[in-house]
């Protein structure tokens, strides 16, 4: 592997781009980042994305807002197709380099980059993010002559590709580095994409945590280790039951105009859908799923049905009317049906498969 | 007396969408375009149907909340002709 030495040693070139691809799913940035850079390496990395992302947990304070996510345990510790190395902020500045030719020689050594910038300073974003400071994690896999290029998301958490002038760039990462706002990172990530030819499909792993999504439990969080981790335990919704969750929360901003209507939960839902529908087709392609079982089917519209709920609580909210929230509530119902009954028979074909 | 509704063809649904999606553009002779790949979201094809909704005075029918069915210019102004005659039916 090559050491940072090394790496600082490169000669920088003029233009430099690595490879990313629009990820699946990007619900938080860094998944994006993952996505954008594994499905580079689809063939290889399938299994991999067959066997997570498969339990859901949401977190229920209608106060705060909802906070929900995959059950994840290390996201970049478990694929092997990443390596992750961390440069603080002052390594950075200690090494007296330019923050812009510091990114430009890590990218021409043929490492990614995940950070923190201000949006702010930087005009690809709209307006709105230019009245106010606004940290954000970004990924950088390239630069031109004059720009650095970025991928990061705006409205719909959707990964997009972005490029900023340098002199905007490093004002968009000094923003930060010099402790303006809480950066979770701490400096940079330096993401190394490799390829693994070790990695195995754990069909085990897979049954069990299906089980637990069917089941609405989890057995893998680390909540005791943090403050307050046995009040959110208590106050955390696994698995199917997190559709309940959901429909709560819609009725109550229904009923009660104070309480906020937040998109995400509902995003995140359809993003698991999605994936489930990648997964069908490895099943499928690994021969452990007959295509025309019906859990096939009935996740299928399970996906559809979450798309729905989630488009009409959007349109929901382009128009201030809460009222539309109850056909995104019928919607959500529709999806809880057809993915319970649609999981529990894909548990019974793949325990068989 | 009431404002006239504009007449649903291609051109002034190109105008509705290019407001819904701004900064994005597009064109009619971009009509078989898919504009997902032109850069259109999900947020940007719903705020599609509530403009569209508003500037005809239509109830665009819950097929069209799948991007699938309206991710084209000319499929848009097929859904909303139709979603048209529908209200002129009833």
């Amino acid at each position: 592997m090559e050491t940072m030495n090394n790496m600082m040693s490169h000669r920088g070139e003029a233009r430099c781009v690595l490879p990313v691809r629009p990820p699946e799913y990007s619900y938080h940035a860094r998944d994006g980042a993952l996505f954008a850079l594994i499905g580079t390496k689809e063939e290889q990395t399938l299994p991999w994305v067959a066997n997570n992302f498969l339990n859901l947990e949401i977190r229920k304070d209608y106060t705060q807002g909802f906070v929900a996510d995959f059950v994840m345990l290390d996201m970049w510790g478990n694929c092997p197709w990443i390596i992750r190395h961390n440069i603080p902020h002052a390594v950075v500045k200690a090494a007296g380099l330019d923050c812009v030719e510091f990114i430009k020689r890590v990218v021409s050594s043929g490492y990614y980059c995940f950070l923190h910038i201000d949006r702010y300073y930087l005009p690809v974003y709209p307006l709105s993010y230019h009245k106010m400071h606004f940290y954000h994690e970004v990924l950088v896999y390239g630069y031109t002559e004059t720009e650095i290029l970025f991928c990061d998301y705006i409205d719909g958490r959707k990964y997009h590709t972005f490029s900023g002038s340098y002199d905007d760039f490093r004002a968009a990462y000094q923003s930060n580095a010099d402790g303006n706002a809480w950066d979770y990172l701490s400096g940079m990530d330096i993401l190394e994409l490799r390829d693994c030819d070790w990695y195995e499909y754990d069909h085990d792993k897979l049954i069990r945590e299906l089980t637990e999504y069917v089941q609405s439990r989890c057995e893998t969080t680390l909540y005791d280790l943090y403050p307050g981790g046995k009040a959110n335990k208590s106050a955390t919704f696994f698995g199917l039951e997190v559709y309940f969750s959901l429909l709560d929360f819609l009725e109550l901003v229904m009923e009660n105009e104070k309480v906020q209507l937040t998109i995400l939960p509902i995003q995140l839902e359809y993003c698991h859908k999605t994936l489930m529908r990648r997964r069908l087709a490895y099943w499928i392609q690994q021969k452990r799923l007959d295509p025309a079982e019906r859990c096939c089917t009935l996740l299928e519209t399970a996906e559809k049905e979450c798309l729905l709920a989630r488009n009409y609580a959007l349109k929901s909210q382009a128009l201030g009317d809460r009222g539309v929230l109850a056909d995104a509530m019928t919607h959500l119902r529709r999806a809880q049906q057809a993915d319970w009954e649609g999981s529990v028979r894909l548990l019974e074909a793949l325990k068989n498969g | 007396m009431p404002d006239k509704k504009p007449e649903i063809t291609l051109e002034t649904v190109c105008l509705i969408v290019n407001r819904a999606i701004a900064p994005l553009t597009v064109e009619p002779s971009q009509a078989d375009e898919d504009l997902q790949e032109l850069g259109m979201d999900s947020l940007g094809h719903v705020a599609v149907i509530v403009e569209l909704e508003k500037e005809f005075g239509i109830q665009i029918p819950e097929e069209g909340l799948l991007f699938s069915q309206m991710n084209t210019l000319r499929k848009i102004t097929e859904v909303a002709a139709g979603a048209e005659q529908m209200e002129e039916g009833a």
